[in-house]
């Protein structure tokens, strides 16, 4: 919670600093972003934390919308140590992916400050788990290493807001093989996250 | 600049259709040749809702397997469909949800875990309203008779299904379990203490378990599958009919349905 906290304060620092620029509406060609990310549908398995980073081209712009187009690497990490049903478990489980995307802006206002965007991304997840357990009134000791790495597609939605070459968003990361391929209908699930974003672009 | 307000207006709802697009309105099941029944109990308070899937050519003159479903309101529609593919015209496929607030964390679970939010600890009650209260109903007034009676749980549910089988304080008709990825962890891992009792007490487990886990359920989940599963074959415990295996590239919401088959295929 400290740590959300430093990172809103931090946020709005920027964007106060930033919007002493006036120049919302310059065109520009190249954006980077990083987001810092949070699972809130898998609190129980233990703490987890990760981060977005992305790279976009410009393509296109017109009054109201931009197009772009990038990359984009996801990380995330689920401390199982702190898991909520047991204080037995060593270990992690990790997933990192490398997407390609394109991203449809909308400006809904002149000032092209305020914005909203759909972002469809492709590309694969390496997702890991390895840990141990040990219950010595049970005489248990067992260790667990699994590896898989899946095609993965979903779609990022992002709210924010722009000052100068400066941006803020809050965004909703949604892979959608949870929802589209052929299994259950699982959102959320180790092979169809959905996290929480939260991060800073920059415009140049 | 109606254009301009038309298209945010159009771009919000799209926005808004993808964030809320994991809400559906909850209906009931849609399976051929099955029934619909609401069962109050005196024992848990609850009200359940009671889906009943018959095989093609029900005689209500005939013994059927019966396999009771935990989590009815979210697996049965999908398990009643995979048993219907298959040969299997001898099973009765009982699925048992909530008619009003889900209370699964109460019912499955005993004892008390404190890391569980909200009531926990109520299986003692939950598993006297499955032997009194809806077997009866189901013998007695829906006159399905019973050959073998299977009892089917996931998650919470898969740790009620041991639990059942391994507690001695409560009688029961169950002759099989089916236990799909667990909750081992549940109260400090009181299944493991559960069955050192039931060892200590007798090497005769004369019951069928078919037990799973997804590979993917992360490193707790597989842990504690692995490490029970080690328990149980180390036992050696005699008249026991056990099988366990782990799911490849499954997680731990795929696992339900995909355990449910290969049970199916394998009995």
């Amino acid at each position: 919670m400290k740590q959300l906290k430093l990172i809103i304060i931090g946020l709005s620092l920027l964007g106060y600093v930033a919007s002493a620029q006036n120049n919302t509406n310059e065109i520009i060609t190249w954006k980077l972003e990083l987001l810092t990310t949070y699972d809130f549908l898998n609190t129980s398995y233990g703490t987890n934390n990760g981060f977005i980073a992305k790279g976009k081209y410009s393509l296109y712009h017109s009054k109201h919308f931009s197009f772009y187009t990038g990359i984009m690497h996801q990380n995330s990490y689920i401390n199982e140590r702190k898991n909520k049903f047991t204080k037995h478990t060593r270990g992690y489980t990790t997933d990192v992916g490398l997407y390609a995307l394109t991203e449809i802006v909308y400006y809904p206002f002149r000032q092209r400050k305020f914005f909203m965007s759909i972002e469809p991304f492709v590309g694969a997840t390496h997702l890991k788990s390895k840990g141990s357990l040990k219950i010595p009134r049970y005489e248990v000791s067992e260790t667990y290493k699994n590896t898989y790495v899946y095609f993965n597609y979903g779609m990022s939605n992002s709210l924010g807001c722009r000052f100068g070459k400066f941006s803020v968003q809050l965004s909703l990361w949604s892979s959608f093989k949870g929802f589209l391929d052929k299994g259950r209908f699982r959102p959320g699930d180790f092979d169809s996250r959905i996290f929480a974003a939260l991060g800073v672009g920059y415009s140049f | 600049m109606k254009n301009m307000q038309c298209s945010f207006w159009y771009f919000l709802m799209m926005v808004l259709f993808f964030l809320l697009t994991g809400c559906q309105k909850d209906k009931l099941p849609e399976v051929k040749n099955s029934k619909h029944y609401e069962l109050s109990s005196t024992n848990t308070k609850s009200r359940y809702n009671i889906f009943i899937a018959y095989p093609e050519n029900y005689q209500s003159d005939k013994f059927y397997n019966v396999i009771y479903m935990l989590d009815g309101d979210d697996y049965f529609e999908e398990a009643a469909n995979a048993l219907r593919k298959t040969s299997h015209n001898n099973i009765v496929l009982v699925g048992v949800g909530y008619n009003s607030k889900n209370k699964r964390g109460r019912d499955y679970s005993y004892p008390n875990d404190a890391d569980f939010k909200g009531s926990s600890g109520g299986a003692k009650k939950f598993l006297k309203f499955l032997t009194e209260e809806l077997t009866p109903f189901l013998t007695n007034q829906i006159g399905l008779q019973h050959q073998e009676s299977i009892l089917y749980g996931h998650s919470l549910g898969g740790y009620f299904a041991l639990y059942t089988m391994f507690q001695q304080s409560q009688n029961h008709f169950f002759d099989a379990f089916i236990a799909v990825s667990p909750n081992l962890m549940w109260a400090d891992a009181y299944l493991f203490k559960l069955e050192e009792s039931y060892f200590q007490t007798t090497n005769i487990l004369p019951k069928k378990l078919y037990l799973s886990v997804g590979d993917l359920e992360g490193v707790s989940q597989n842990l504690f599958y692995q490490a029970f599963y080690r328990k149980l074959e180390d036992r050696e415990y005699a008249q026991f009919d056990f099988y366990a295996e782990r799911l490849s590239n499954t997680t731990h919401r795929n696992t339900p349905i995909r355990a449910f088959k290969n049970f199916l295929d394998n009995i």
